[in-house]
C-alpha cells in the first residue's frame, strides 16, 4: 500500500472535523490530525490497510457526531445568554453573523436580492433627486413663495392663450396693482453687443427691465446702484446698464472703477451704473446685464416703447400680505377690464377674437412648465412601480427561502431557541439583505443622477402657446445632485423592505409546528404546506409584478409612438443639410443703415462656397419667432385684429427656395420689390385662413406692426406652406414674410443649404462671411436637424427612462413567472411522478405545471391593464398624436408579457417531464 | 461543568484512566488508554480532543510542562497532568462503578473469569 492511501484517509477525517466548533477546531485540529496520521501509519504498518480504512471511519463517525454534540451545546449556551451575562449587542451580531454565513452559502439568493433591492431602491433615489429640484425646490430669491408670475391672457372662446406684456399695458397694470401685489416689475430678454476697449465684440443675453424689477426680487446690486424712476420711465433719459457679476469679473477684472465708466453696447454709448449681486442672472436665468426700458429702445427697437401692440414683457409680482395668486387674480381682474377698454378690442363679424385677461400664479408654478411637470411625475410614479416590482419579486425569494428553512427553524426550536430568537436570526438575515441593497441603490444613484445629468435636455422646453417660449429659467438639472434626503428616504425604504419581507417569512417560520416540520420531506406535509397558502402568495405576487410591468410597458409604448409620430412631424420644409448660424452686423459698420446691399453679396460669397447649394439669411424655422407682431389694417381699414399674433419675417429672394417651402399661390419677391417700390408680403396658409378666411388671398392688403408698413398696406403676393417655428406638437402660427429689401434687418440666421454634411461646411461658410465683413459676428452654429432634436428631447428621455423600467420590470416578472412555476414542478413531483407513471403524456403535464404561471399572469394582465389606464391619463400632456387609451399599445404590451410569460414558464415546466417516475414515488 | 458531576462520561473517565499519575500529550493518552484495555476500548480523535478541552475548563486537568527528554521532532505537543478534583471525580467515578459492578456479580451477570 504506497503513501496516498492513509493520506486520503487522513484528508477525509481532516474534512469531517470541520464539523467541530470553531473553539476546539482552533485548539487542537492540528494536534489532532497529527495523532490521527499517527495512528494510521501504525495501524498500516501493524495489522493492514483494512484495520486502517476501519479505524479512518470510526474516527471520522466520531468526530461528526462529537462536532455536532458540542455545536448543540455552543448554541444551547447562545440561546440563553442572559444566564452567561451576554448583552443584546452580542446577541444581535450573533445573529447578523449566523445571516451573513447563511447568505454566503446561498450566493445566488443573496445575489439576486440585493440586486433588486439596488434596482429599485436606486431608480427611485435618482428620480426623487430630479422631482425635489423640478417640483419642491423653491426659486432662490428671499421670501419666494409670495412672488407670482402675471401673465395677460386673451381669452376666446375655445382657447386661452398666454401673451407677453407690452409697455403700454404693463402701465396698466403697474397702476392697479397696488390692490392686489406689494411690488411689480416686467423684463424682456434680449441680446446686445458689447463692443469697443480695443478687444473683440461680444455678444450675451440682458433683461430689458422695468421699475421694481430689483426690488421685488429682493436683490441689492454688489456694487453702484439700481436703476433711478426716472431711468426706467422717462423715455428720453440717458442710457444706463447694471453689469452682471460675471460679465464684471470676466470683462472688466472685477475693477470697482467701472462705476460711472462709459461702455458701448450695440454702438450706443451707456453707462455703468451697477454690478448685481454675484450669482444673479435675472429671472430668465442667463442675462449678463440689466438695462431699463428706454435705454432697450434706444439699443434696441423704439417699438418696444412705442407700440402698445409690441408684446415683449414678462410680469412678475410680490403679492400683498395676506393675499394668495388666485385671490390677487381676482382684484386684478379691473386692470384686465381697463385693458380692454383703454386698448379697445374690435368686433367683426364672425373673426375670433380675445377678450383680454390676466393669470396670476405662483413663480414656482409658472418656472416648471406642465412638460417638465407631467415628464418627472410620470418617471417618479414609473420608479415607484419599479420598487414594488423589485419588492414583490424579493417578497417572493424570501418566500420560497422561507419554505425551505422551516427544517432549519424547527431544528433550532427543538433545540430549545426561543420563537423570538427564530423570527429574529430570520430577520437579521433580510436586513443584512436590505443593507447591502441600500448600498447598492446608493451607487446606483450616484451614477443615475451623473446619467440623468447627462441625457436631461439643456432646458425643458417652454410651455405651447403662440409664442413659442417663455424667457422665464425653467428647470435645469445641472444643478441636480444626489439628494441627501433622498438617500435617507431610500435608506428608510431599504430597510422597510427588509422588516416587512423578513418578518412575514419569519413569523411563518416561527410558527412552523416543530415535529411536522422535522417530518418534512414526505408528501404529505408539503402538500399541507401548499393548502396554507405560500404559492399562492407567490402567485399574488407574480400577478402584481405582471401588472406593474404592463403598465409600464404601456407607457413606453406611448412614448415611443409619440417619438415616432414627432419624428415624422412635417415640419413645411426640408431640415436635412441646412445649417444654421447666426449673423449679427455691427452697428458702427456702414452698412447698419442699409444692410441689404451687404447681406446681398455674403449670400453671393457663401453660395458660391464649394458643396453650398443655396444661402439666405432670415429667422430659422424650428428655433422659435424672432418678431411677433399683430394686425393694424386690412383690406385698406385701419383695424386691429387683437388676438391674431403673427411672426414677422425679413426673408431674401432665395428663402423659400433654400428652405424649400412650398409657394402655393402667387409668387415670391423678385427684383421688382425694392425699397421704395409698393410694400409686398408673402403669407404662410395659416395667416390667410386666420386673418382672411381663405387661402387663395393674392392682392389683399395687410397692414402689421412693424416699420414697413406704416404708412402703406402691403399687398399679399403669395401664400406658401405653414412651417413650424417652434415645437414640433404645436399648431402652425400666422407668418407674413416681408422682402429683406422692403423690410431690412442687420442680421439673422444664416442658412446653408448644403450637399453633404452640414457640419463640413462651417470653416467654408465663416471665411466666406469674414470676406466681405470682418467686423461681422458669427456665432450659435448649428445643424437645423440638431435644431429639430431639441424639440424631441423631451419625450426622448421619458422614453429611455420608461423604456428601461419596462425592460427591468419585464425581466423581473418573467423571473417571478419562472420561479412560480419552477416551485410548482418541485412541490408537485411526486404528483408529477404518480400521473406519469399513470400514464399521463408530457404535453399534459407541462399544462398541468404552467396553469399556476399562466393564471398569475391572466390576473396580471387584467390588473396591469387597470393601472396602465391610469398611468396614461398622467403621460396624456406628454403624447403626440396618440390617444392614451390606443389600444394597439395595450395589445402589444399584453402581447410582449404574454411571450414573455410563456417563455419564462415553459423553461421550467418541460423539466416536470424529465421526472423520473420510479424515483419521485420512491421519494414519496 | 456539567461532566464535573457523577457519573462522569465515559470519554472523561477514559482520559482520566488514560492520564493516571503522569503528565502526558493526547496521543500518548489515546495509546495508553487502548493498552491498559488491552486494545478493546478505543479512545478516538475527535472525542479525545472535544473531552480534553472540555475537561481543561472544567478544571478536571490542566495542561503542564512536558517532563525532561520527552521532547520528540515536530510542533511542540499540549501536556496534560491530572487535577486533584480530577483524581477525587475519578475515584468517586471508581467506586461508583465498584458498587454497580458488586451488584451485577451477586446478580450474576459477570463473565466467569471475574466472578
Amino acid at each position: 500500500m504506497t503513501d496516498w492511501f492513509p493520506r486520503a484517509l487522513s484528508g477525509a477525517f481532516r474534512l469531517f472535523s470541520y464539523v467541530l466548533p470553531r473553539r476546539i477546531r482552533q485548539e487542537s485540529s492540528a494536534e489532532m490530525l497529527r495523532d490521527m496520521n499517527g495512528v494510521l501509519e501504525a495501524r498500516l504498518r501493524q495489522r493492514g490497510w483494512p484495520a486502517a480504512a476501519s479505524y479512518a471511519l470510526r474516527a471520522i463517525v466520531d468526530v461528526t457526531r462529537v462536532g455536532l454534540k458540542e455545536r448543540v451545546r455552543v448554541r444551547r449556551d447562545d440561546a440563553s445568554p442572559r444566564a452567561r451575562g451576554g448583552g443584546s449587542l452580542r446577541e444581535l451580531w450573533t445573529d447578523l453573523r449566523h445571516g451573513g454565513r447563511r447568505l454566503r452559502r446561498a450566493p445566488g439568493f443573496a445575489l439576486a436580492a440585493v440586486l433588486l433591492l439596488a434596482l429599485g431602491i436606486g431608480a427611485n433615489t435618482t428620480v426623487f433627486s430630479a422631482l425635489k429640484l423640478v417640483l419642491l425646490s423653491a426659486p432662490p430669491y428671499p421670501d419666494a413663495g409670495r412672488l407670482v408670475w402675471i401673465s395677460l391672457m386673451t381669452v376666446e372662446p375655445t382657447r386661452r392663450d398666454t401673451l407677453p406684456w407690452s409697455w403700454a399695458k404693463y402701465g396698466v397694470l403697474e397702476e392697479g396693482a397696488p390692490a392686489a401685489l406689494e411690488s411689480v416689475a416686467a423684463y424682456g430678454t434680449r441680446t446686445l453687443t458689447l463692443s469697443g476697449e480695443g478687444r473683440d465684440p461680444q455678444r450675451f443675453g440682458v433683461e430689458v427691465v422695468t421699475a421694481g424689477y430689483f426690488e421685488t426680487l429682493r436683490t441689492q446690486p454688489a456694487l453702484g446702484r439700481a436703476f433711478t424712476r426716472e431711468e426706467t420711465d422717462d423715455p428720453e433719459a440717458p442710457a444706463v446698464v447694471i453689469l452682471g457679476h460675471g460679465l464684471w469679473q470676466d470683462r472688466y477684472g472685477g475693477d470697482s472703477g467701472v462705476i460711472g465708466r462709459t461702455i458701448t453696447l450695440n454702438d450706443v454709448p451707456v453707462q455703468v451704473v451697477g454690478v448685481a449681486a454675484r450669482g444673479f442672472e435675472g429671472l430668465s436665468g442667463g442675462a449678463r446685464a440689466w438695462v431699463p426700458v428706454p435705454t432697450g429702445g434706444r439699443l434696441i427697437s423704439r417699438f418696444m416703447l412705442s407700440s402698445p401692440h409690441s408684446h415683449w414683457l414678462w410680469a412678475i409680482g410680490r403679492l400683498a400680505p395676506d393675499l394668495t395668486a388666485k385671490s390677487a387674480e381676482v382684484r386684478l381682474a379691473t386692470v384686465a377690464t381697463a385693458i380692454g377698454e383703454t386698448y379697445p378690442v374690435p368686433s367683426k363679424g364672425n373673426q375670433v377674437i380675445g377678450e383680454p385677461g390676466i393669470a396670476v400664479r405662483p413663480l414656482a408654478d409658472a418656472r416648471r412648465n406642465a412638460e417638465s411637470r407631467a415628464a418627472v411625475l410620470v418617471l417618479m410614479v414609473a420608479s415607484a412601480m419599479v420598487l414594488l416590482i423589485a419588492c414583490a419579486n424579493l417578497a417572493g425569494l424570501l418566500l420560497a427561502r422561507s419554505r425551505g428553512f422551516s427544517r432549519d427553524a424547527a431544528v433550532r426550536l427543538a433545540l430549545g431557541a426561543g420563537r423570538f430568537r427564530v423570527m429574529r436570526a430570520a430577520l437579521a438575515e433580510s436586513m443584512l439583505l436590505a443593507l447591502a441593497g441600500g448600498a447598492g441603490a446608493l451607487a446606483i444613484a450616484y451614477w443615475g443622477v451623473a446619467g440623468l445629468r447627462g441625457i436631461w435636455p439643456d432646458r425643458f422646453t417652454s410651455p405651447s402657446g403662440p409664442l413659442g417660449g417663455v424667457p422665464l429659467e425653467s428647470m435645469d438639472l445641472n444643478g441636480l445632485r444626489l439628494d441627501g434626503g433622498a438617500l435617507a428616504f431610500a435608506f428608510g425604504v431599504s430597510l422597510l423592505t427588509g422588516l416587512l419581507f423578513g418578518l412575514l417569512p419569519a413569523i411563518r417560520r416561527a410558527n412552523v409546528g416543530v415535529q411536522q416540520a422535522l417530518r418534512e420531506g414526505t408528501g404529505a406535509t408539503r402538500r399541507r404546506a401548499r393548502r396554507r397558502g405560500g404559492p399562492a402568495t407567490t402567485s399574488i405576487l407574480v400577478a402584481v409584478q405582471t401588472g406593474l410591468a404592463l403598465t409600464l410597458l404601456v407607457g413606453a409604448g406611448l412614448m415611443l409612438g409619440t417619438l415616432l409620430r414627432l419624428r415624422a412631424v412635417d415640419a413645411g420644409f426640408e431640415t436635412s443639410n441646412l445649417l444654421v448660424m447666426s449673423v449679427t452686423l455691427s452697428r458702427s459698420s456702414p452698412s447698419w443703415q442699409n444692410p441689404a446691399p451687404l447681406i446681398d453679396e455674403v449670400l453671393t460669397r457663401v453660395s458660391s462656397v464649394p458643396g453650398v447649394q443655396s444661402a439666405t439669411i432670415g429667422c430659422a424655422p424650428l428655433n422659435g419667432h424672432c418678431w411677433i407682431g399683430g394686425i393694424r389694417g386690412i383690406d385698406g381699414r385701419e383695424e386691429e385684429l387683437e388676438g391674431v399674433s403673427i411672426g414677422i419675417h425679413s426673408a431674401p429672394d432665395r428663402f423659400f427656395e433654400t428652405l424649400r417651402i412650398p409657394v402655393i399661390y402667387g409668387r415670391t419677391f423678385g427684383r421688382d420689390d425694392r425699397a421704395g417700390s409698393p410694400p409686398v408680403v408673402v403669407l404662410n396658409e395659416s395667416a390667410a385662413r386666420r386673418i382672411f378666411g381663405g387661402v387663395n388671398v393674392v392682392g389683399r392688403r395687410l397692414a402689421v406692426t412693424a416699420d414697413v408698413t406704416t404708412d402703406a398696406q402691403a399687398e399679399v403676393i403669395g401664400v406658401v406652406g405653414d412651417v413650424l417655428q417652434g415645437r414640433l406638437n404645436a399648431e402652425p402660427m400666422p407668418e407674413a414674410y416681408f422682402s429683406s429689401r422692403q423690410l431690412p434687418e442687420p442680421g439673422g440666421a444664416l442658412i446653408v443649404r448644403t450637399t453633404g454634411e452640414p457640419l463640413d461646411r462651417v470653416t467654408a461658410v465663416r471665411t466666406a462671411v469674414r470676406a466681405v465683413d470682418p467686423t461681422i459676428i458669427v456665432d450659435r452654429v448649428r445643424t437645423m436637424e440638431s435644431a429639430r432634436g431639441v424639440w424631441l428631447s423631451e419625450t426622448r428621455i421619458v422614453l429611455t427612462l420608461l423604456g428601461l423600467y419596462a425592460t427591468l420590470a419585464l425581466l423581473l416578472a418573467a423571473a417571478g413567472i419562472w420561479a412560480v412555476v419552477a416551485m410548482s414542478v418541485a412541490e408537485r413531483r411526486a404528483e408529477i411522478g404518480l400521473r406519469m407513471a399513470l400514464g399521463a403524456d408530457s404535453r399534459q403535464l407541462v399544462r398541468m405545471v404552467a396553469r399556476d404561471g399562466i393564471g398569475a399572469t391572466a390576473a396580471g394582465l387584467v390588473f396591469g391593464g387597470w393601472a396602465a389606464w391610469g398611468l396614461a391619463r398622467l403621460l396624456s400632456s406628454l403624447l403626440f398624436e396618440i390617444g392614451a387609451h390606443d389600444v394597439r399599445v395595450y395589445a402589444a404590451a399584453a402581447l410582449v408579457l404574454l411571450a414573455g410569460a410563456i417563455v419564462a414558464g415553459l423553461v421550467p415546466a418541460r423539466q416536470a417531464t424529465r421526472v423520473d417516475p420510479a424515483r419521485s414515488l420512491r421519494a414519496e | 461543568m456539567p461532566d464535573a458531576t457523577l457519573p462522569l462520561s465515559p470519554p472523561v473517565f477514559h482520559v482520566l484512566l488514560g492520564l493516571g499519575d503522569e503528565v502526558l500529550h493526547g496521543y500518548a493518552i489515546m495509546q495508553r488508554f487502548e493498552a491498559l484495555t488491552g486494545g478493546e476500548d478505543q479512545l478516538l480523535p475527535g472525542t479525545l480532543y472535544a473531552t480534553l478541552s472540555r475537561m481543561v475548563e472544567g478544571g478536571l486537568i490542566e495542561e503542564a510542562e512536558p517532563p525532561a527528554g520527552e521532547r520528540s521532532g515536530g510542533a511542540p505537543r499540549r501536556h496534560y497532568r491530572v487535577t486533584e478534583t480530577g483524581r477525587r471525580l475519578a475515584r468517586a467515578e471508581g467506586e461508583r462503578m465498584h458498587r454497580l459492578v458488586d451488584i451485577a456479580r451477586r446478580q450474576d451477570l459477570l463473565p466467569e473469569s471475574v466472578r
